[in-house]
């Protein structure tokens, strides 16, 4: 079993801030040749998924147990944001091979408090405006 | 302005990637043995968006368990690659795994020509194609009102308002699941589904890695 | 598990490689059919108009047939006989610039009536080649159809150019991946990171200096886009329907004509929108400039526009800042996107001529908003959006992309 502890309480992250935590395993099969621990970033929403691996580092060979902490400078962009059609996300994940058995922390990062949400507004522009004939008003 | 973020939108295609795939005959463990008396050599066949893709995602984490590895392959729009892409599964099939195809017909009858040749004294070959072909029908992937139903079942989404606009944009797609599945998300990023998207949605989003929509 | 999806191998420039090559090849093949159905026609018929005019005896008139499964088609042949000096020679060629074969068998028919066998006639011969003769040296009209390959040419310079372009941009983001997107990947460090520069800072970057903004699509070509489809599919169902009706009135060419009306009217429709774009080419042009072309979110810009000729024509005139998000999927063998409007800051709305003319105007991004995103699927991008109403006219309706970058955090604490 994995788990991902931040030293902050916040899940929020400021760009340049550091996010710092440890790596916690129990259990692991003495087959594992590594643990990853990534900072990625992905979209969620109607299109299909974008996603970066930011940084990877890996633990070679670790034991059954074990403990690992970790410190990534947040990257400038992409910003952690929410409209209706596309979410953009962070996360902390760790896997281990090659079972990979995963784990992620979903953190956001933004130069505000929370990540931004962007507000739908109604397109006014005519559907068909390529017919379109201005009148004489 | 009501609306839903994509993240709390229980229709955003990593949500719909959780709903399993359901057999209309039998379980898994059923159809793994019929599978294998066809010498793991047959199609998956369906309409657009009747779950063609999302049971040959599935069937690449089933197959390992039974001690026969898969090479996935997933065929872009663009034809350009498709050579390449062709050649790297074949060279994983000839080192023992069964190839499986999404979009058989994505290919140019000469390279499907090439598969079927290659593919014939090798593990096998798992494809999803649209009509009935060469390979024996291995699925075939229907759609009803009954499934959509036990999908939003599994998104949580039993709420009346939510089915009867699922129905309704089931036959406006002529049973393209994919097709109503998004229409739904647009209808519930919109807020039309009051009664539900008041209820808050958080926690975190697994990632899986590498692939894309459901059906 | 050997299952990990290998069809995210993007392919590196193929397309735009072989789409310069067919760009070339048709290229290619219209200036070499041009050449020799307009060029080398109209040169022979320059010349003629200084060859000797004589009398000729017309030994041979006929039609040859030719038809096989293709089709039907019948070729003009006339033979004729003409002195030079002591010389008996034989010519058979009618004229020029006009073509002596044809589908119907009427036209051939006229033109070999014209010169009946054991006539005599008036043809003329290249005093320096005296083999070298011509029965009719006149203007034809039909020598315009020796145009048409051009067609072949300026569509495959287009595929050329979209494919040179494509393959230098993608050359471009190459090299700047190379330089700048570096991703640690290595496995034995610790297990700290510093924060990575992304290839988006290197663009805003190259675009963070004064700019005047293109509009997002180009009008020509959107004019030559439309134009073809328009040529070639009224081409095709007007041809097919023409030649339905070329044996009279009858059940099949009624069937098959009720069969075309959907088709007919698509391209009806097609001709109407190319007539829309050709007005439009016609619009006043706004140009559109900032005083960077990256902007920062919750900073601040100049923007300034002008007004090519024909000012008083626009009624009223609006310019917004615009923000969308956009989403690409797959649907069935096509891709879609979905795109949602998430911002708009209002530059100008105006009936006045001299403010549609020329202004300037100092304008915020919003400070809790998302910067320029550009992944595979899924973007935001930011946008001028100019809208101006012509009465009984096409509107001038266009966008011009820049961006917009995040804030800088110590900037932002300093502002705190």
């Amino acid at each position: 079993m994995i788990t991902i502890n931040l030293d902050k309480t916040s899940n929020n992250y400021r760009p340049g801030e550091v996010i710092a935590g440890s790596v916690r395993w129990v259990d692991l099969p003495a087959s594992t040749l590594r643990i990853d621990v990534r900072l990625i970033w992905y979209t969620v929403g109607k299109g299909s998924r974008d996603l970066e691996v930011v940084v990877n580092r890996s633990v070679a060979k670790p034991a059954a147990e074990g403990q690992q902490s970790f410190e990534f400078a947040a990257p400038a962009r992409p910003n952690s944001f929410s409209g209706t059609l596309l979410s953009l996300l962070w996360a902390i994940e760790v896997i281990s091979f090659p079972d990979q058995e995963a784990e992620q922390l979903e953190i956001s990062i933004t130069p505000a408090e929370s990540e931004i949400v962007l507000t739908p507004i109604k397109d006014r522009s005519p559907k068909w405006s390529i017919f379109k004939l201005s009148s004489n008003r | 302005m009501n609306f839903v973020t994509a993240r709390h939108n229980p229709f955003a295609t990593d949500r719909l990637d959780t709903v399993p795939f359901r057999f209309s005959l039998g379980d898994w463990e059923e159809n793994l043995q019929r599978l294998a008396k066809l010498n793991y050599r047959a199609a998956i066949v369906g309409q657009r968006g009747s779950g063609k893709s999302t049971l040959l995602r599935e069937l690449v984490k089933q197959l390992p368990k039974v001690g026969q590895p898969v090479s996935y392959l997933n065929l872009p729009l663009e034809k350009t690659a498709h050579g390449k892409l062709l050649a790297a599964g074949l060279a994983s099939a000839f080192r023992g795994a069964v190839l499986l195809v999404d979009g058989m017909e994505r290919l140019s009858l000469v390279n499907r020509f090439r598969i079927m040749r290659e593919t014939k004294y090798l593990p096998g070959l798992v494809a999803t194609q649209h009509r009935t072909g060469r390979l024996p029908t291995w699925i075939h992937c229907q759609t009803s009102v009954t499934l959509l139903r036990e999908i939003l079942q599994d998104l949580q989404l039993s709420q009346p308002e939510i089915i009867a606009a699922g129905e309704q944009a089931f036959l406006r797609a002529r049973g393209n699941l994919r097709d109503t599945l998004r229409e739904l998300y647009d209808l519930y990023a919109r807020g039309e589904f009051s009664s539900v998207t008041d209820r808050s949605s958080s926690g975190c989003h697994r990632y899986p890695r590498g692939e894309s929509s459901n059906v | 598990m050997n299952a990990k999806p290998i069809s995210e191998n993007e392919p590196v420039g193929w397309t735009a490689v072989i789409a310069m090559l067919v760009g070339l090849l048709l290229l290619a093949v219209g200036l070499v059919l041009c050449w020799f159905f307009f060029v080398r026609p109209l040169q022979s018929y320059c010349q003629s108009q200084n060859w000797t005019e004589t009398d000729c005896q017309i030994v041979l008139s006929e039609v040859k047939d030719q038809s096989d499964s293709d089709g039907s088609s019948f070729q003009a042949i006339i033979r004729y006989q003409y002195a030079v000096g002591l010389r008996e020679l034989t010519g058979d060629r009618i004229c020029f610039l006009k073509a002596t074969s044809s589908p119907r068998k009427s036209e051939v028919s006229r033109m070999v009536a014209d010169y009946p066998t054991g006539s005599t006639a008036r043809c003329f011969y290249d005093p320096q080649r005296p083999e070298q003769s011509v029965l009719e040296r006149g203007f034809s009209h039909h020598i315009w159809f020796g145009l048409l390959p051009l067609i072949l040419a300026v569509v495959g310079s287009v595929i050329y150019y979209c494919g040179y372009s494509a393959y230098a941009s993608n050359q471009q983001k190459q090299l700047e991946l190379s330089q700048l997107a570096q991703t640690p990947s290595s496995t034995e460090q610790p297990l700290t990171a510093p924060m990575n520069l992304f290839q988006a800072d290197a663009l805003d970057l190259q675009w963070d200096v004064p700019r005047k903004l293109k509009p997002a699509s180009s009008k020509w070509l959107r004019v030559i886009g439309i134009g073809f489809f328009a040529l070639f599919w009224n081409g095709v169902t007007w041809t097919s329907f023409f030649s339905t009706w070329d044996h009279g009135f009858n059940l099949f060419s009624l069937i098959i004509t009720l069969f075309m009306i959907p088709f007919m009217l698509v391209g009806i429709f097609v001709v109407a929108a190319l007539i829309h774009q050709l007005l439009s080419l016609l619009n006043p042009y706004v140009e559109i400039a900032l005083s960077t072309g990256t902007a920062v979110v919750g900073g601040q810009f100049d923007i300034a526009w002008q007004t090519s000729a024909g000012v008083r024509r626009i009624r009223n005139l609006s310019i917004n800042i615009e923000g969308t998000e956009s989403a690409t999927y797959r649907q069935g063998t096509d891709t879609k996107t979905d795109t949602q409007l998430f911002a708009v800051v209002p530059v100008l709305e105006t009936m006045l001529p001299e403010q549609i003319k020329f202004g300037n105007a100092q304008i915020q991004i919003p400070a809790n908003t998302m910067h320029t995103f550009e992944g595979a699927h899924n973007k935001v991008l930011w946008h001028v959006r100019v809208r101006g109403e012509i009465p009984y006219w096409p509107d001038v309706d266009e966008q011009y992309l820049f961006r917009v970058k995040p804030n800088d955090p110590v900037r932002l604490d300093d502002h705190n």
